[in-house]
């Protein structure tokens, strides 16, 4: 009796379960598989300004094989991974060191902490615009004003109007708006380490740089991992920085592949090859995904 | 096991869901980066969608829809709709959006199946449109019904592809030279009329200690819009960019920047940024169109005015550009007309473009209207007669290339001939 009351519960439950997630499902149908959908079929036809209201061929791997034969295409594809990969490495660290700093408590931790969350609100398109005054590579740029006052420079340096100043100012603009976020997150993770374990290890005598790398870094590996998941796929769909920012010049220096995909479909109306360069970064996040799947799995296993 | 394929599974979809937003939803979710060019666009406020009702008139039950880019602050221009809908009893129902959005709505209004009766359109995108198969052919109309006499010849002819027409003209305008006067006097320059006479009193400024010359240089289709007086001033057009004339063109802009006449930072403006510069008195000339009068007018703190593109050997000429009313074949095409036809009546023509420094595509309206005889906008009038509307085929395309082989040019990467070569072999793979 008082099983099967039990299993009649829990089928109450799962059926309530449902009921639950039911909205999410049809979020994630209706505005991601749809359009998800929609976006990989139409990868695989001839999607150009004449057939985009006729019919559609079907061309299999073309769209593919021409968009990874454009010099373009392989320029946004290291473009994009470079971009992250070095973004990523100065957000961490520098938001791992601020997380550091800010929990210790001193008079203005809290207060600097909370400004310091200002750059991550501002909204993209006011930031991008701030940094490209900063960036401006007269005289009249803020940035060059002052490394030229600080006699670091003697003349001012073109930042965004050469292909490799570009690619610089738009990742230190990036990182500036990065770090907050990867302090917040390691932050909070700080504060749920066990004290004791800190202080039984300084009781054993390890130094300060043991107890970060052999106790703070463990135990905080599956914040880290997320950190670094969570920075990857922010940064590696930015689309309004560069595009407020450079627009991808010059000569297609900045392009990375969102920008690249969104150039082909509405503005050289190549939807189908649009959609194979959306298709790629799809991949490339997937393979990331898989990543750190695998990790957080063996995570759990231990 | 089934933990594993559970996480699996809710792992994909939340990169799913990620990736979708960033690029999937390009498409159906266009909202994502419709933000961007809404802010950085002027002429900016939230999408709106109006009704115009009329009271005075029985209405006929007719209705259409209307995709405009210019946003309710230019009243007069919503008053003339409005005045439409009161005399012929047809509604008109305004949707907003500024021109790049336009652009990327349109394709997917086309997928959706949910396009306007009537949009307004940049002039280089009426190829487009007319390839994808959504415009109505008006010649017919067009010849029975509108006094084409009277138009200058350049707005007619950007309204055709293959020699038909598929639409009306909006609004036109052109590019001219603006110039500081205080600077050039300071200087002891003139105002140049010719390549060498510009060169000259960029020297000058130089000696002065100011920019003689600017233009848009990022990419974006400002910077070819800018670029066509020359390349036609030196005598090239689209179908001869490997010529020794489009080298000519060329070197004027690597003279310009070897001299410092110009500064390299226009490689990352749009016409606005540079129009700042002139405003602000950095730059002494810059090129740009009767749009940017109003705000040259409030904020510039010298006097100035307006010449002629500087001829180049080739002689004088500038470039069209201006808005269309594109027609979308459908059951309402017949009130679709009638819209676009009032619009074109030279009283209302008049009284819209009058309101906004657009140029009217009617000659007879500039010559009757006292404030087209006026300085600076008379210079603007006088440019008609020699602009010339720009290619329509595989435009953005072709613009691409042409931004590329300048940029190279001005940032010293290529020299002009290995330049102009790279984009005549780009332009020739688009055929």
């Amino acid at each position: 009796m008082e099983k099967r009351k039990d299993s009649r519960n829990s089928i109450k439950e799962k059926r309530a379960g449902y009921a639950f997630v039911l909205p999410a499902i049809l979020f994630l149908l209706l505005l991601v598989l749809y359009p998800l959908t929609y976006n990989i079929t139409m990868s695989f036809r001839d999607v150009t300004l004449k057939t985009f209201n006729a019919e559609q061929e079907f061309v299999g791997l073309k769209n593919y094989v021409d968009v990874l034969a454009m010099p373009v295409v392989r320029k946004a594809i290291f473009n994009t991974l470079f971009f992250t990969v070095v973004s990523l490495i100065f957000q961490f660290v520098i938001g791992f060191a601020l997380a550091l700093l800010f929990a210790k408590k001193y008079g203005l931790s809290e207060l600097s902490r909370g400004l310091l969350m200002v750059c991550w609100l501002i909204p993209v398109l006011v930031f991008a615009t701030i940094w490209k005054w900063i960036f401006a590579g007269d005289t009249s740029g803020i940035l060059n004003y002052i490394l030229i006052q600080l006699h670091v420079i003697e003349t001012p340096i073109r930042w965004l109007t050469t292909t490799n100043g570009a690619m610089t100012a738009l990742i230190i603009a990036n990182i500036w708006r990065g770090v907050p976020f990867n302090m917040l997150l390691l932050a909070t993770g700080l504060t749920t380490l066990p004290m004791d374990v800190f202080e039984a290890a300084a009781i054993d005598g390890a130094s300060k740089c043991q107890r970060f790398f052999r106790i703070t870094i463990p135990l905080l590996k599956s914040t880290i991992i997320s950190v670094i998941t969570l920075g990857f796929i922010n940064t590696f769909k930015v689309f309004d920085l560069i595009y407020v920012m450079t627009k991808g010049g010059p000569l297609d220096s900045t392009q990375i592949l969102s920008t690249v995909s969104y150039k082909m479909s509405f503005s050289n109306f190549e939807f189908g090859q649009g959609a194979a360069v959306a298709n790629i970064m799809l991949v490339l996040m997937l393979i990331v995904g898989f990543f750190h799947l695998k990790i957080t799995d063996r995570e759990g296993a231990e | 096991m089934k933990v594993k394929s559970k996480r699996l599974l809710s792992m994909f979809l939340s990169v799913a869901v990620i990736t979708g937003l960033a690029v999937g939803c390009g498409l159906a979710n266009p909202e994502t980066s419709t933000e961007i060019s809404q802010e950085t666009s002027p002429e900016t406020s939230p999408e709106v969608s109006s009704e115009i009702k009329t009271e005075e008139i029985e209405s006929t039950g007719e209705k259409i829809s209307l995709l405009l880019t210019y946003s309710e602050e230019k009243k007069v221009l919503y008053q003339c709709i409005e005045d439409f809908t009161k005399e012929t009893g047809i509604e008109v129902e305004i949707q907003y959006m500024p021109l790049e959005d336009s652009r990327k709505q349109i394709s997917v209004m086309v997928a959706s199946g949910s396009l306007p009766d009537v949009m307004d359109i940049d002039n280089t995108d009426t190829q487009t449109y007319t390839e994808m198969g959504i415009l109505a052919d008006l010649t017919e109309r067009v010849e029975a019904e509108i006094e084409t006499g009277q138009y200058y010849e350049g707005v007619l002819e950007s309204q055709k592809v293959d020699g038909k027409y598929y639409g009306l003209p909006f609004t036109a305008n052109n590019l001219c030279l603006y110039y500081n006067k205080d600077l050039l006097e300071q200087a002891g320059a003139e105002v140049p009329a010719t390549w060498e006479e510009l060169l000259d009193a960029c020297e000058k400024l130089k000696a002065a200690g100011v920019t003689g010359f600017g233009v848009a240089g990022s990419q974006t289709t400002d910077t070819s819009f800018q670029m066509w007086p020359f390349i036609w001033g030196a005598g090239a057009d689209e179908k001869t960019i490997d010529s020794e004339q489009m080298v000519e063109m060329l070197n004027l802009y690597r003279t310009m920047v070897d001299n410092e006449y110009m500064s390299t930072e226009v490689i990352n403006y749009v016409s606005g940024d540079n129009a700042n510069q002139f405003t602000a008195g950095k730059t002494a000339m810059i090129i740009d169109g009767p749009w940017r009068m109003n705000a040259v007018k409030a904020d510039a703190e010298f006097e100035w005015g307006v010449a002629q593109v500087p001829a180049g050997p080739a002689g004088e000429g500038t470039v069209l550009g201006g808005h269309n009313f594109a027609v979308v074949e459908n059951e309402n095409t017949d009130a679709s007309w009638k819209f676009v036809k009032y619009m074109n009546s030279p009283e209302v023509m008049g009284k819209y473009s009058e309101a906004e420094n657009y140029i009217p595509s009617r000659k007879d309206v500039c010559e009757n209207l006292e404030y087209y005889k006026t300085e600076p906008i008379s210079v603007f009038v006088e440019a008609m007669n020699t602009a010339k509307p720009m290619p329509k085929k595989n435009y953005n395309s072709v613009s691409d290339a042409l931004i590329k082989m300048w940029q190279k040019v001005v940032l010293g990467e290529s020299e002009p001939e290995a330049a102009a070569k790279e984009a005549a072999e780009t332009v020739a793979a688009l055929e």
